[in-house]
């Protein structure tokens, strides 16, 4: 394994894009050690895809900075990095077989016999044309090609959204196996809880293209409280505490960050699941960035 | 990425190849009939005279009429518009496409610098147009230039200043569309946008190349005062050297264009 263990594998600062008069990211900023499996977490349009495409140096932001192991994005930066983009694009006119050695032929650190290997365990037929693969079929071959590089950094992007349940697993656990195997840092975009849940050890989730949140998932969990109560007994909370209230008649429920002490009274209180948590900030506009 | 800018290329490399052959064929055919008509009724063309001197007068075909006029006309027409047909075929769907299916995100996340997909991709189509567009050309001028010279009349005379019954303006139209259109189609993507701007873009491309010819042909006269002979010659150019100026007018749009492309790469992607 190359990777530096002290230098963050990711490292975003203030990075804002435009397209056109709709504001992608705005001020952007995290970090992402080395070695972590972190989720990126956002509503459609929250600007995952666009932070991943900066990460991957296939687009230059508008202002801020995005560093891959301490380089900026860019050439310097692409034998270290596996990027699958969402939908996998590939060339349906290549077969599988074909598509392989374009990334042995690419890629110098290729490692064909891995790349070989991933591809029988998926079922790829050689033979076929990459066009004719069904999307799941094809997000797996995308996810070989990125993998076989043997990348210090792999950035997926909504990677399991085609697959059905059991590659959905397939493919989580060979995520696993080449984390624990190698140490690769792993980023990976969803709207899907269920598919981070205990996969991931680190959360941003983005709404409105800024960073609402972006912390180790149990550091998160910890941090936080779903309150249930008469919605007037909220009041007490600081309006920075409070990630989200929801009404329903005379009682709510809230998700709060408590500052201090844990909350008394007659509030009922529990540590939040992974999904209450992320639902909470992505229900709610766009507030401060707590990082942890 | 020599092998996957070919494998890429393969489709439109066949359409543009046999597009050359048959144009060339037709050349050949079309000169070899219209020549046994023209001996038929005892019209002597001579060999290739840019001034038609005492052959016919001005607007009228001195070829006669029907077959041999209509195959001088079709042969006009294919050194007029081959060399836009080759270099849209080849250029359009260069970067559109890639662009458009989103494979770019793919080829440019591999392990190789982004300029060289660009410089591996156009180098292998500008090749390969200039190659199927000097068939042709060279196809054109030792073979059918005498007789396209005498079929006049309207429209035609005007078409001549599109091919200039030159083989280096004519590859380099082919060169320079190319490039265009795959830069066109690298900025913006979308196909049918990029094949409707590169054919927009064409009469205009031979306007500024007449107009940048006339203006190198001018500078050169300039740079090269201090030698009688050279300014003469320079000064009194034929209608070969006024292609040649032409020509690489077209030359230095693509080295723009090129130039153009990169920095659209370097823009919209992040540099190390």
């Amino acid at each position: 394994m190359s990777a530096d263990r002290t230098t963050p594998a990711l490292e975003v600062a203030g990075v804002a894009h435009t397209f056109g008069r709709r504001r992608a990211l705005d001020d952007c900023s995290f970090t992402v050690p080395a070695g972590a499996v972190t989720a990126l977490v956002g509503r459609n349009g929250a600007g995952k895809s666009t932070l991943l495409r900066a990460a991957a140096g296939l687009l230059r932001p508008d202002s801020g900075e995005v560093r891959v192991f301490g380089e900026p994005a860019g050439d310097g930066s692409l034998p270290r990095i596996g990027y699958v983009a969402q939908q996998a694009p590939l060339y349906p006119m290549l077969t599988v077989a074909q598509t392989l050695t374009v990334g042995s032929r690419l890629n110098p650190r290729w490692d064909a016999a891995y790349a070989h290997r991933l591809a029988d365990d998926a079922d790829l037929p050689g033979a076929a044309r990459v066009g004719t693969l069904p999307a799941g079929h094809r997000s797996r071959l995308a996810l070989v090609m990125a993998l076989a590089k043997r990348p210090d950094l792999l950035l997926l992007d909504e990677p399991l959204a085609p697959l059905d349940p059991v590659a959905r697993t397939e493919v989580a656990g060979t995520l696993m196996a080449d984390v624990a195997e190698r140490g690769t840092t792993v980023v990976l975009s969803s709207h899907v809880v269920a598919d981070i849940d205990g996969v991931c050890d680190r959360v941003v989730v983005l709404t409105e293209g800024r960073v609402r949140l972006a912390a180790e998932v149990e550091a998160a969990l910890d941090g936080h409280l779903v309150a249930v109560g008469a919605g007037i007994e909220f009041s007490a909370f600081d309006s920075s505490e409070v990630v989200e209230v929801r009404a329903a008649g005379a009682d709510a429920t809230a998700l709060i960050r408590p500052t201090g002490s844990a909350p008394s009274g007659g509030l009922a209180w529990h540590r939040p699941t992974l999904e209450e948590l992320l639902l909470g900030y992505l229900r709610t506009p766009t507030r401060q960035v707590p990082t942890a | 990425m020599n092998w996957l800018a070919l494998r890429l290329l393969r489709p439109y490399l066949i359409v543009a190849a046999a597009l050359s052959a048959v144009s060339a064929a037709f050349v050949l055919i079309g000169a070899r009939v219209i020549r046994q008509q023209a001996e038929a009724h005892g019209v002597v063309v001579a060999d290739y005279a840019p001034d038609r001197t005492g052959l016919c007068e001005q607007a009228v075909s001195c070829l006669p009429a029907g077959t041999a006029t209509n195959l001088g006309q079709a042969l006009v027409l294919v050194a007029a518009f081959v060399p836009l047909l080759i270099g849209l075929v080849l250029g359009v769907p260069l970067f559109a496409r890639e662009r458009d299916e989103a494979t770019d995100a793919f080829v440019l996340t591999q392990s190789v610098p982004r300029l060289r997909w660009l410089s591996t991709k156009l180098g292998w189509a500008l090749t390969a147009g200039a190659l199927g567009t000097a068939t042709v050309a060279v196809t054109f001028r030792l073979a059918a230039a005498k007789y396209a010279l005498v079929v006049d009349g309207l429209g035609y005379g005007l078409l001549r200043e599109v091919h200039k019954n030159s083989i280096g303006f004519m590859v380099m139209q082919t060169v320079f569309i190319t490039a265009l259109a795959g830069i066109v189609g690298l900025a913006g993507g979308r196909t049918l946008r990029t094949l409707v701007t590169a054919v927009v873009a064409w009469p205009v491309a031979l306007v500024a190349a007449q107009l940048g010819g006339l203006l190198l042909g001018m500078l050169a006269y300039l740079l090269t005062s201090w030698s009688e002979s050279l300014s003469l010659m320079l000064g009194t150019q034929t209608e070969n050297e006024t292609a040649a100026f032409a020509a690489l007018a077209l030359a230095l749009g693509t080295v723009v264009a090129v130039l153009i492309g990169r920095r659209i790469l370097a823009g919209t992607t992040a540099r190390s």
